[in-house]
């Protein structure tokens, strides 16, 4: 964020106090301080937490290559299967994608309009050439071309409300100087769409969910676990306000739970409700922040939900207070063990484990991070800050404000939507050839066939954590083993004063 | 994500996203190769975070509904003091008069809008005019040595008393305090930590404050943490009370006062569930001292609104974090509600791994128990602790 010389000076002079003083002080908030002093309002910021350790550099896929051969077509494993698909546990209807990645939750409103334009527009294209990709909308309701995309959307929608419907994206349209772009080829959506039911229910018709594909109810989310969707009212236009039914320029702060979901027999009535709404055709997901991961899952298994999904604390986000983001929730790799435990002692009677499935989103950007969620236990996994980058995003998470440097989530008018189209539809497809490779060069058929056995641990934490063998083809198990055995051997070979002196010796040795 | 990992992952994206074909290498690759700049920089508290509330407990709305930050100190009913936030700005950092006045000011201000919390000082300030009266409890530190009459104290009618213990004069000079002060007396025990924490108690003090910068420089603490220092100060109060029960005739429990690397929100809260009540916060002191860099200072009133800002600014940050994970009351949070993705912190606050409920040292000692019992073994308490101790390296 440009910040005024005001702060940047009250910053300097925080810091030269900071230097000088003999105390402790984390200059990295310094920032964070000085906001404070400005306006004595939470600071918020965007994008995700800043994780000292992620788990995923330390976990290795033994023999894996992200590129098959030098200078070759790269199809050297075109028939390796990535499909994904969700649904079918207690929903009629299937949502099938061609990759097992999709695009997160980012709603018109955190997300500037070119930039949803360019999302819409550029899984179309890839949907055309054969490549599904599944699109959340976000808490923050969904575009018309989103919901009336086919023609069969249009079917019980009145002449009034059709009027309605175009005279809104026109002006839309019109906002952000996109007249010319032609209404046909955007009131197309080829791709699966997921609408997201959250605590704000920022959606004002049941065609939010009645001409959906699959509907998320958000419990929470890895950036602001426990906290609630929140949009700064500087980014509440009045188009994005339209949409969501809300105030114009008013933060949009949604509760910090559902009002009518506390506890897990609400959970149990709500989904019955959209279930009974949608006629039992849709697949619903359940998703939380990385916390309590285990008990979580649990309710959601007994739920009627197809899905559950879990959001690392790294997981990104439009607007979340600072300190907030920063120190609630869990990585995604260590979520993922209680999440998978969950699944198989719900399931252990029987074998219809693959019917439910675990999407984990936060701190995933490349192929290689897909494939060891995959490995690690995971059905498919979101992304939102990897489609960000493809358009040009340069991490400066300024997102809450309404300034962006790449045009994504403030200054439209900077962002170039049909490059941005290109940067997404090349992201997408170079991550699904390098899913491929990856999946062939350890010898699987699929990407979902990814085990934890094609997996290594580099360092101890990782190693226990992840139940993973060590580099050195060790587990964490095996020096402790080795201890509880030198001790029996010392009881017979040492006498008792010995035997603190031995311990002291192997201690100084290792 | 620091400033390198954000440069790979941005360029490995792009590179992506321009040309649609493969890498020669991942994200992973180029993380793991970077050179280990950033790791001295990195503060063990950055490896801690608390687990928020989703559905197994439903989190509070901090907008919508009343969060308690409330605490009191005092073992006595008679000689209680309350606090609306649990912070006390201690003055760890030399601070000239002018920029005392403005916090002095500054917390009046937060007082008169119902948002009390005390401050340390060894410095008067001077409140005789109507409109600076104190609103807010002072503790008024005693220098070491000086062991002269209370009455030399009492002059500006402090609600509390801070001494700094160093040796036995320091415990002469509590038992006389003890016996003509009233309010509540909190000794500062840095530089002794951790001995003699039982005998304050025992001679009446109504808590400790311990500032871990001054410990952690302390030969014993070398190489450990604030979350170390936090994590024994708790033991050694709770060491206190052990057995006490029956026989306790205090109406509150001792209050533990953490000082130095706690700055933020982020680890008050985190002070918080290791086991710190309150906070010796100085960042205020900080901002009232930055004055003096200006070039152009500002008046005693404009440094009080930035503190008077500052503090409504974190007083928010503070509601908002137990909120977010299922408390209405600050002190509610435990060190249950935190996890770690280090073993170093684990072992130090004994705080549980990611992904699970058990710390490092607990996941070990089952290892041990689950081999033994697998081999027909069976360790004798003295043969665990050794396994532990080399493991753990306790």
């Amino acid at each position: 964020m440009p910040y005024s010389k005001d702060i940047l000076e009250l910053k300097r002079h925080l810091l030269r106090a900071a230097e000088s003083s003999n105390s402790y002080f984390d200059l990295t908030k310094l920032i964070v301080d000085v906001r404070k002093i400005n306006d004595s309002e939470i600071p918020y910021s965007g994008l995700g937490a800043r994780s000292p350790n992620d788990y995923f550099p330390s976990i290795k896929i033994i023999g894996s290559t992200l590129r098959s051969k030098e200078n070759d077509d790269f199809t050297t494993y075109k028939n390796i299967d990535t499909k994904f698909t969700l649904g079918g546990r207690y929903s009629t209807n299937l949502i099938t994608s061609d990759v097992p990645f999709f695009v997160s939750g980012m709603s018109y409103g955190s997300l500037k309009l070119p930039a949803k334009i360019a999302l819409h527009l550029a899984l179309n294209r890839l949907a055309k050439e054969g490549i599904k990709v599944i699109m959340n909308t976000g808490e923050g309701g969904a575009l018309p071309w989103e919901l009336y995309g086919s023609e069969e959307s249009w079917s019980n929608v009145s002449k009034k409300r059709h009027e309605n419907i175009l005279s809104y994206a026109d002006r839309l349209l019109k906002e952000h100087h996109l007249e010319s772009t032609d209404r046909d080829s955007l009131f197309c959506r080829l791709y699966p769409l997921i609408t997201q039911y959250a605590s704000g229910r920022f959606w004002k018709d049941p065609s939010y969910l009645l001409n959906a594909d699959g509907i998320e109810i958000k419990i929470g989310q890895g950036a602001k676990i426990g906290h609630g969707g929140l949009l700064p009212g500087p980014k509440v236009t009045d188009l994005v306000a339209e949409n969501r039914g809300i105030p114009s320029y008013k933060a949009a702060h949604s509760p910090s739970r559902h009002l009518d979901i506390l506890g897990p027999e609400d959970l149990v009535a709500k989904i019955l409700e959209l279930r009974e709404i949608t006629d039992w055709r849709t697949p619903i997901i359940v998703k939380v922040g990385c916390s309590r991961v285990y008990d979580d899952i649990e309710i959601i298994l007994k739920s009627y939900a197809d899905a559950a999904s879990i959001d690392g604390f790294v997981g990104g986000t439009g607007a979340a207070p600072w300190e907030l983001r920063d120190i609630i929730g869990i990585n995604t790799i260590p979520s993922l063990k209680p999440a998978r435990e969950a699944i198989a002692n719900y399931y252990s009677t029987d074998n219809k484990r693959d019917e439910f499935r675990l999407i984990v989103h936060g701190s995933v950007w490349d192929s290689e991070r897909i494939a060891k969620c995959i490995a690690l236990g995971a059905n498919g996994v979101g992304i939102g800050t990897g489609f960000l980058l493809s358009m040009g995003c340069t991490l400066v998470q300024d997102c809450y404000t309404n300034v962006c440097p790449a045009g994504l989530t403030g200054s439209y008018e900077k962002l170039d939507i049909q490059t941005s189209v290109n940067g997404i539809v090349n992201y997408v497809k170079g991550t699904l050839l390098e899913l491929k490779n990856i999946a062939g060069s350890v010898g699987r058929q699929s990407i979902h066939d990814l085990r934890r056995e094609d997996l290594i641990a580099t360092d101890e934490l990782t190693s226990l954590i992840c139940e993973l063998p060590l580099v050195n083809g060790r587990t964490f198990k095996d020096p402790i083993k080795e201890m509880v055995k030198t001790v029996i051997d010392n009881r017979k070979n040492l006498k008792e004063h010995q035997v603190d002196e031995y311990w002291r010796m192997k201690k100084k040795v290792e | 994500m620091n400033d390198a990992d954000k440069f790979i992952i941005r360029k490995a994206v792009l590179e992506l996203a321009k040309t649609g074909t493969p890498r020669f290498t991942s994200i992973d690759d180029d993380v793991r190769n970077l050179p280990k700049v950033n790791s001295k920089a990195t503060n063990l508290w950055d490896y801690v975070t608390a687990i928020g509330a989703q559905l197994s407990r439903p989190p509070y709305d901090p907008y919508r509904e009343t969060i308690s930050l409330n605490i009191t100190i005092g073992r006595k009913k008679s000689r209680r003091v309350c606090l609306n936030i649990p912070l006390i700005i201690y003055g760890n950092i030399a601070i000239n008069y002018s920029s005392l006045e403005a916090v002095h000011l500054a917390l009046n201000r937060l007082a008169e809008k119902g948002n009390v919390l005390g401050l340390i000082s060894e410095i008067e300030i001077n409140t005789t005019k109507d409109n600076n009266k104190r609103k807010y409890p002072l503790f008024k530190k005693v220098p070491f040595y000086r062991n002269d009459s209370l009455d030399e104290y009492q002059n500006s009618c402090p609600e509390g008393l801070v001494l700094e213990y160093k040796d036995q004069a320091s415990l002469r000079m509590l038992q006389n305090f003890r016996k003509e002060f009233d309010g509540p007396i909190l000794v500062d025990v840095s530089e002794v930590f951790p001995l003699y924490t039982k005998t304050i108690l025992e001679e009446g003090a109504d808590g400790i404050i311990v500032d871990t910068d001054k410990v952690t420089k302390n030969e014993r603490y070398k190489g450990k943490h604030a979350i170390a220092v936090i994590y024994d100060a708790r033991n050694a109060i709770n060491d206190y009370y052990k057995g006490r029960e029956e026989n306790d005739n205090d109406d509150n429990i001792a209050t533990l006062v953490i000082a130095g690397d706690v700055n933020s929100a982020g680890k008050i809260v985190k002070a918080a569930a290791v086991g710190a009540n309150v906070i010796g916060y100085s960042t205020s002191m900080l901002i009232a001292r930055s004055n003096m860099y200006s070039e152009k200072p500002s008046d005693v009133s404009s440094i009080a609104d930035n503190v008077f800002r500052h503090m409504l600014g974190t007083k928010g940050e503070i509601k908002g974090i137990p909120a977010a994970l299922g408390y209405s009351d600050f002190h509610n949070l435990s060190a249950s509600d935190l996890r770690t993705s280090s073993i170093d912190a684990s072992l130090q606050g004994n705080i549980p791994l990611e992904g699970g409920d058990r710390t490092y040292k607990e996941m070990v000692e089952e290892i041990v128990n689950e081999y033994a019992s697998e081999k027909g073994i069976t360790l004798n308490s003295l043969e665990t602790q050794q396994v532990l101790r080399f493991m753990v390296g306790e």
